[in-house]
């Protein structure tokens, strides 16, 4: 009696359960291999859910109820390792899904499937070995098809989660619950899915409240309305970007999460970069553009604005608001252009007028290139303002123009000084040296002295005019510069200048000279100068001493101003013990007709040290002069050496 | 022996004086004519081939036809190819004395400021042995800047 109650209360206890649960025994006829089990028992749930009754359970196999040969293979095996089995299925039971959790273990001489409802939720692939139960066709159709829902789900590359609202005791959302999540956020996360669901999202990720995504979450939740944010998460330390959307559905909101992290990398480097390109375009005042050619929109980078006086995207980007900008004298020239290159997918290159928009006229230049891409054409292209450019060419322009007419003024000088100025004076002097030679000894004195006096006047005229042509002729490079060696330059101007050398008993002492490159009846006449100078203004009563020095150094080594620091300089020095001159006269002494003497003292026409100058300067090298009254004078000249 | 005729072509009349004068205290065995422009020239030479000169002395800088034009048309000329002809200017721009001997002058002499000195420069260029120098021709030979 005590048995039959506990068995009674057993029966009730588990009729009453909320599991179904069937017994089932293999037949014994094919204990071998076994293949068919047969229902010994079923729960009131279990013979509900697999439609027999206790009655006639027994003359149905395990194969009738299931179908699935799965479900025997799985029998099998725990029949034959003692091991329980546990999986899951969904059914549908009316208008509802169900989920079932089952559970297979050995029992007496066979096996007890235990069958439990579970909340109802997704469940994943892994979970769900094999559909089970005495289901209609269509059932397992949906059950199929929502396996193939959660593999479309598992296999999408989005983070898919469902979220539940958790509320406060005063009906506010204060968190959301996990309740479902596929397997993507366990491969970003490197979590098992089941360590997610379940939990809240700030359970999980409690930044969740301070990055905003709660409050987006509950607003999304509130209004009904689509959100959508992109938020970066850290991971195990690596950080992820999610770009989420969130969906309303039922009392839920359904997440769409895709990994952006990739993308956001890439935005920052190209962010970098278009700042970079931005920072170069503002140092270098050129902006760049991009032109859609079907769609005439250009897009601007920040800096074209700036060049045309605005505020970045100021204007707008359509092909004619850009023409407004124009001068009017431009605009049919860059429109002809511009159509041209549109036609024949040509480049462009153009320089133009606009007017800022503070109406300042500045010259701009752009240059552009078509390309194809994905069957747009556009063209690329750079503007830079030339307004600087422009205007030093024309100053240069202009320059030139002067220096043209001063050349055509210095030809006609050369002309005139050549020829109408020596004509007339090539027969002053015929007639004066007929009249010398025919009147000789028939003059009075005072008319010989006159004579004489023309004859000095206009040598010296001729020396005058003959010097002007050789320096004005200094820049008129007819010969190239070639190997001249100082030593014979050197010995034809003594040669030259022997004669005075000799009557003013002069001392003349020199080293070996280098060699230089250089146009050598320049270099001849540089020395004659020089020297000429030295026996020009000699000290009375002291013998004339010429000292001519010549060495190499280097133009960065020495501290004079104009050598080039790269190249190396012949140094010579031309040292007299004359009359010298006033140190106050050491630059002047360089300029053209200056004169430091009375005509009379000394003879000269004030261009000699003008010719030197420029003779060395036309040789690249410089002149310089240092002197002290009484006490000689001393040039200094600077040659590049050969290179 | 026959007299050297002398053709000188000057557009300047106390030039052509200096010269004429310069000649007579030279050498007296000389025949000079004296002409104006190198157009006169050109119409002397074509048209008189009996009296063609000696020696011609030829001023660059005249109007009508200057020394240059006149120059070469001696030298396209087949009979006056191998005519003597001797520059005779104020100008010693090297160009002015590249460009004679290029087109055909033998000898280039700058107009001196000294009587003396045209005299002398007559004398050598009158006496010059020209068979022995025609067959050594070379411009730094009969070039005679004074």
């Amino acid at each position: 009696m005590k048995n039959n109650l506990a068995d009674d209360f057993f029966k009730i206890m588990i009729d009453d359960a909320d599991t179904a649960i069937l017994y089932a025994e293999p037949s014994a006829s094919n204990a071998v291999n076994v293949k068919e089990y047969r229902p010994k028992y079923a729960n009131r749930k279990g013979q509900r859910f697999f439609g027999i009754t206790l009655d006639n359970c027994e003359s149905e196999t395990l194969d009738d109820l299931v179908h699935y040969d799965e479900v025997l293979i799985l029998a099998n095996k725990v029949l034959e390792t003692g091991e329980d089995e546990n999986f899951n299925i969904i059914v549908r039971e009316e208008a509802s899904i169900l989920n079932y959790h089952i559970r297979i273990r050995i029992f007496n001489k066979g096996l007890l499937f235990a069958l439990t409802l579970v909340k109802p939720k997704f469940i994943s692939d892994k979970d769900s070995k094999l559909p089970l139960g005495n289901l209609e066709s269509r059932n397992r159709e949906l059950e199929i098809s929502n396996l193939f829902g959660i593999r479309v789900l598992d296999s999408n590359d989005s983070i898919i989660s469902y979220l539940k609202p958790v509320f406060d005791n005063k009906g506010k959302i204060e968190d959301f619950r996990i309740v479902y999540i596929n397997n993507r956020m366990g491969e970003i996360a490197n979590q098992e899915t089941a360590f997610i669901e379940g939990k809240t999202i700030l359970e999980y990720y409690p930044e969740n409240d301070e990055n905003g995504v709660l409050e987006i979450l509950a607003d999304g939740y509130a209004s009904g309305e689509n959100k959508e944010y992109t938020k970066e998460f850290i991971f195990d330390k690596e950080s992820v970007w999610l770009t989420t959307k969130a969906i309303k559905m039922n009392d839920g909101l359904i997440l769409f999460s895709k990994d952006v992290t990739q993308e956001k990398s890439y935005e920052a480097q190209l962010f970098i970069q278009n700042r970079l390109l931005s920072e170069a375009e503002h140092v270098a005042n050129i902006g760049s553009f991009r032109w859609n050619l079907a769609k005439d929109q250009i897009k601007y980078s920040d800096n074209v604005y700036r060049l045309f006086g605005y505020d970045p995207n100021e204007f707008d980007n359509k092909y004619d608001r850009l023409l407004t900008f124009l001068h009017p004298n431009d605009l049919e020239k860059v429109k002809s252009s511009f159509k041209e290159a549109r036609k024949t997918k040509s480049k462009i290159d153009l320089v133009f007028r606009v007017y800022t928009k503070s109406h300042e006229l500045r010259y701009m230049n752009t240059i552009g290139e078509c390309y194809q891409k994905e069957d747009n054409w556009y063209m690329v292209g750079v503007i830079r303002d030339v307004t600087k450019q422009i205007e030093a060419e024309s100053v240069l322009q202009i320059k030139n123009t002067e220096l043209k007419r001063t050349n055509a003024d210095l030809e006609a000088f050369n002309r005139v000084a050549s020829h109408d100025l020596q004509e007339p004076l090539r027969k002053i002097q015929m007639f004066v040296s007929r009249l010398d030679e025919e009147e000789e000894g028939r003059l009075s004195n005072r008319s010989q002295g006159y004579l004489s006096k023309i004859k000095y006047s206009s040598d010296r005229m001729r020396k005058l005019i003959n010097n002007l042509l050789s320096y004005s002729k200094i820049d008129e490079v007819g010969e190239q510069p070639k190997r001249v060696d100082l030593n014979d330059v050197l010995k034809n101007v003594l040669e030259d200048l022997g004669e005075s050398i000799n009557d003013l008993n002069a001392q003349v002492d020199s080293v070996s000279l280098p060699v230089v490159n250089g146009i050598q009846f320049q270099l001849e006449q540089l020395f004659a100068n020089l020297i000429g100078n030295s026996l020009k203004y000699v000290k009375e009563g002291v013998q004339p001493n010429i000292k001519i020095l010549g060495s190499i150094v280097s133009g960065e080594k020495s501290s004079v101003e104009n050598l080039l620091p790269s190249i190396n300089y012949v140094k010579l020095q031309f040292i007299d013990n004359g009359i010298g001159f006033e140190k106050k006269y050491e630059e002047k002494i360089f300029e053209i007709f200056q004169r430091l003497h009375g005509k009379t003292e000394f003879s000269g026409t004030g261009l000699g040290l003008s010719i030197c100058k420029k003779i060395v300067q036309s040789h690249n090298g410089t002149i310089m002069a240092k002197g002290e009254k009484d006490k000689g004078a001393e040039f200094t000249v600077y040659l590049p050496t050969l290179l | 022996m026959d007299k050297l005729k002398i053709l000188l072509v000057d557009d300047d009349e106390d030039d052509r004086q200096f010269f004429a004068d310069a000649l007579e205290g030279v050498e007296l065995n000389t025949e000079l004519r004296q002409l104006e422009n190198g157009k006169s020239c050109m119409e002397f030479l074509l048209s008189d081939t009996d009296n063609t000169p000696d020696l011609v002395f030829l001023d660059l800088n005249m109007p009508i036809m200057n020394g240059f034009e006149c120059l070469e048309a001696i030298r396209r000329t087949p009979h006056l190819k191998d005519l003597l002809v001797a520059i005779y200017s104020t100008s010693s721009a090297e160009r002015d004395i590249e460009e004679t001997f290029e087109k055909g002058a033998n000898i280039y002499i700058k107009k001196p400021s000294s009587f003396n000195e045209l005299k002398k420069s007559l004398k050598q260029v009158v006496k010059m042995n020209w068979a022995y120098h025609l067959n050594d021709f070379k411009k730094e030979n009969f070039l005679l800047k004074i």
